[in-house]
């Protein structure tokens, strides 16, 4: 009985411990806007950013959806 | 349009790349952003902005052009032109016609041909802000006696390179002026 209590409690350490620090999926970048300078319209048909998005967390970050506006 | 990774590991980087139709944008300062929705603990919602200044090589201000009888009798209209060019010339500047309706006494072949305005552009003396030039045009012509307003497009010839004809909507009102 005492052991099977001892495993029990073991057990459920090995559970709550890594979900107290688990902080999931976090998103960072550098910067939220930047500045392109000046473009002269006809040298190009279209402007270009890639944001480089790091996950700073401990799990899969999903990205649903990226919309204008 | 935008691309972007859907999904990133922990401690991994991803890219999301917004892109910025320019053909159908105008000149200036403007911004262009995008909502990114994540399952992302610390922001759900995102927002990447993209700011930019667009320098148009001609550019009319106001775009659609109304000319309108004047003190003269003439038609008239004063409109602004930047441009990234100091020494702008006008070569032409025509009417043509979109409009089904003839003018008084005048032949259905005569208002499919394009007419001659007279112009006037004057430069303003120092450059904007963003270096560009801004230039004062002036339209005068006598489209003869027009009894309903004349819808077409006005074509502006000129010295730049990058926009030899620049083509402007608008319309001749024949609307009297408000009495006083």
């Amino acid at each position: 009985m005492r052991k099977t209590l001892a495993t029990l409690s073991v057990m459920a350490m090995l559970l709550v411990v890594p979900a107290a620090c688990k902080t999931g999926p976090m998103i960072s970048v550098d910067s939220e806007e930047v500045n392109l300078g000046t473009i002269k319209q006809g040298s190009k048909p279209s402007a270009k950013y890639v944001f480089k998005v790091k996950n700073t967390g401990d799990s899969v970050l999903v990205i649903r959806d990226v919309r204008p506006g | 349009m935008v691309g972007f990774d859907t999904t990133i590991l922990p401690g991994r980087e991803g890219s999301i790349t917004p892109e910025v139709n320019l053909s159908k944008a105008h000149g200036g300062t403007f911004s262009k952003c995008v909502t990114v929705t994540s399952n992302a603990k610390n922001k759900p919602e995102m927002h990447l902005c993209v700011k930019m200044t667009l320098k148009v090589p001609l550019a009319a201000n106001p775009e659609y052009i109304q000319m309108k009888r004047g003190k003269s009798g003439a038609f008239e209209v004063e409109f602004t032109l930047t441009t990234d060019k100091p020494d702008l010339a006008i070569k032409e500047v025509t009417f043509k016609s979109s409009s089904q309706g003839t003018g008084a006494g005048q032949a259905a072949w005569m208002s499919s041909l394009p007419d001659h305005l007279m112009f006037l552009l004057t430069k303003q003396d120092k450059p904007t802000a963003d270096g560009s030039w801004d230039y004062k045009l002036k339209l005068t012509g006598d489209v003869g006696d027009l009894k309903e307003n004349k819808f077409g497009e006005f074509v502006v010839a000129t010295n730049h390179p990058d926009v030899p004809e620049l083509k402007l909507n608008g319309l001749i009102d024949v609307s009297p002026e408000p009495k006083k």
